[in-house]
């Protein structure tokens, strides 16, 4: 009888350690599995639609860019025209794009929204160099002006020993490009604080948008782009040839007479010669170019709603551009009444006021001084008296203002 | 007896007890960080390092150059018959080659380009740019879009901007046929394909 107890408590036993035994081992499996688990969810790419919805921005300010560099080398003198342009362009570009993205399983649309007007100055004739409309080499390109893709094609073989071109950016810092020839051959070499460092020059060809020489990254190049509003100005531009392009943020209007009066000091608005010709037989010549756009772009995944607006200005450095311009400003002289009418366009839309004021040429001061709140108006000044003026508009917004000077002569031009 | 039966018992207990501690040390799982070159976690490295790649080209310029690294007169890539770039002095020519090679080859990672361009249908066409072999399962792909315009310029065997634009090409439709009429020429996907070898 003792046997048989015995025999049935080890029979327990064995039941109870088989049991302890699956419990164990279940639990280790239920351990495992959620480790497994775990590091799967770990490792998940939950950004991966926030990566589609970025690359689609990306290719979409790309895109743009493209349009709006597109646009911009149509020759032609009209802005209605590029702005065609670079909407049919973003037409026909959305739907293929909106193909590509539903083929990632995102659907997404783009919005063209706002165009911002500029002008764009070409010296396309490749027999002269970095000159103004009568030829001279030490000139003023630009005056307070943002600044974006400045591009050259200097013929090497014409950069002679000693010779010494220089572009010079001044936005409050001073930096210089200098295309020269040491003896050692073209190169490029930027003038800043400290060393000066050089690239150079085989094929001639100069980026300053990109900071890039013959194609070929230059490491000081980038850093001499303009980042704010600035001037740009051009000394011995007369001793080689080149081609050059660059598109700066004002107004045709507006941009030409303040060139012109820098260019000019002594003649009256008109110049004889105007600093830029009008067409693209003269050399150098403006045309109203397309200087940035906006559009709204969405993107939408099972997960992700993307909506956000972008902007478009290849190779702008520094900030966005919101700097008033006027789109008008006309001093219609009428014997000793000055008329002057104006229009003002600004790109973030707060322009403050307009002043309009007339200064004795000879010593700078003040004759008479009008200030209007209005975007666009006209001014008159009855029977000034008969001297030599500097007649300048002044557009202010909430951060900055622009200004636009002309000279004109009450007593008959030249003064 | 009695005893013989015992011993034999312990013997056979120790055995079980010594096996299910050699199995409960081998039953580990192969989890996602495992290392393998199977891994889901090297895989989204590998797509994040080609979508960095193609975000530089795009930046730098050289996905412009590549997609328009076109020998107007063999209408063929500059410098090979056709099919895409395979050797390592191929891939160089282009700076997006050269960026992919410094970027994946140290790490014993191959990589293709394709560029894909749509048809009227719908669907894509993929041609080979570079081709350096049959992708493994676990391939992971990078795209990005490059708009062309008629006016943009073929770009020749150094990488520098020829006279001959897109639109004006005799032999470009060949690698991407003009999409519109607009000025638009066709908006090309870039596609790179990577894996570890």
């Amino acid at each position: 009888m003792a046997n048989v107890s015995e025999d049935r408590s080890r029979a327990q036993l064995l039941l109870v350690g088989a049991l302890a035994l699956a419990v164990v081992f279940l639990s280790l499996s239920l351990l495992l599995n959620s480790v497994i688990y775990t590091e799967n969810l770990a490792t998940r790419q939950t950004h991966a639609d926030a990566e589609k919805a970025t690359e689609f921005r990306l290719a979409a300010v790309d895109g743009l860019d493209g349009a709006i560099e597109h646009a911009n080398r149509r020759n032609t003198t009209a802005f209605a025209d590029r702005r065609d342009a670079y909407r049919d362009a973003v037409d026909s570009w959305v739907p293929i794009l909106a193909n590509y993205s539903a083929t990632d399983g995102m659907a997404t649309d783009v919005e063209p929204d706002e165009l911002h007007e500029g002008t764009r100055i070409v010296g396309a004739n490749n027999t002269t160099g970095l000159v103004r409309g009568d030829g001279a080499g030490d000139w003023t390109v630009a005056t307070d002006s943002k600044v974006r893709r400045f591009r050259l094609h200097v013929d090497p073989s014409t950069v002679g020993t000693g010779d010494e071109v220089r572009i010079t950016f001044d936005d409050g810092t001073t930096r210089t490009v200098v295309i020269e020839n040491p003896g050692s051959g073209p190169r490029v070499r930027i003038e800043r604080p400290g060393p000066d460092p050089t690239c150079s020059l085989s094929d001639g060809r100069i980026d300053i948008g990109t900071g890039r020489v013959d194609g070929e990254y230059c490491p000081g190049l980038a850093d001499a782009r303009p980042t704010g509003n600035g001037a740009v100005s051009i000394a011995n531009g007369d001793q080689v040839t080149a081609t050059y392009s660059l598109v700066v943020d004002r107004h045709q209007d507006g941009f030409r007479t303040d060139v012109d009066t820098e260019n000019y000091p002594t003649q009256c608005t008109p110049p004889s010669t105007p600093t830029y010709g009008t067409s693209s037989a003269d050399d150098p010549y403006t045309t109203p170019a397309i200087y940035a756009a906006t559009a709204e772009i969405g993107a939408s995944t099972r997960d992700l709603d993307y909506r956000r607006t972008i902007r478009a200005a290849p190779d702008e450095a520094g900030d966005p551009a919101s700097e008033p311009t006027f789109t008008q400003f006309l001093v219609t002289q009428s014997g000793n009444d000055f008329t002057v009418d104006w229009n003002t366009d600004d790109p973030n839309g707060d322009i403050d006021h307009v002043d309009v004021r007339v200064y004795y040429r000879t010593n700078d001061t003040l004759y008479a001084s009008e200030t209007s709140a209005l975007e666009s108006g006209t001014e008159t000044f009855a029977n000034v008296p008969d001297e030599a003026y500097y007649v300048n508009g002044t557009v202010t917004d909430a951060a900055s203002s622009r200004r636009v000077s002309e000279i004109h002569d009450a007593g008959g031009c030249p003064p | 007896m009695r005893a013989q039966a015992h011993t034999l018992e312990a013997v056979a207990a120790s055995i079980v007890i010594l096996a299910s501690v050699v199995f409960a040390l081998q039953v580990t799982a192969v989890t996602p960080l495992s290392a393998s070159t199977a891994s889901q976690h090297i895989e989204n490295q590998q797509q994040a390092s080609a979508a960095g790649v193609l975000d530089a080209a795009r930046e730098n310029g050289a996905l412009d150059a590549a997609v328009r690294y076109w020998d107007e007169t063999n209408g063929t890539f500059h410098g090979t018959a056709g099919a895409g770039y395979t050797t390592d002095p191929e891939v160089n020519r282009t700076a997006l080659g050269r960026m992919l090679l410094d970027t994946f080859e140290a790490r014993g990672v191959a990589f293709n380009v394709y560029f894909a361009y749509p048809t009227d249908t719908g669907t894509l066409v993929r041609e080979r740019f570079i081709y350096r072999g049959e992708p493994s399962d676990n391939a992971a792909t990078a795209t990005t879009t490059v708009a062309l315009y008629d006016d943009d310029p073929l770009y020749d065997a150094n990488e520098t901007t020829t006279n001959v634009t897109v639109n004006g090409s005799s032999t470009y439709d060949a690698l991407i046929p003009p999409e519109s009429s607009t000025g638009l020429y066709n908006a090309v996907r870039v596609e790179v394909v990577v894996w570890r070898m």
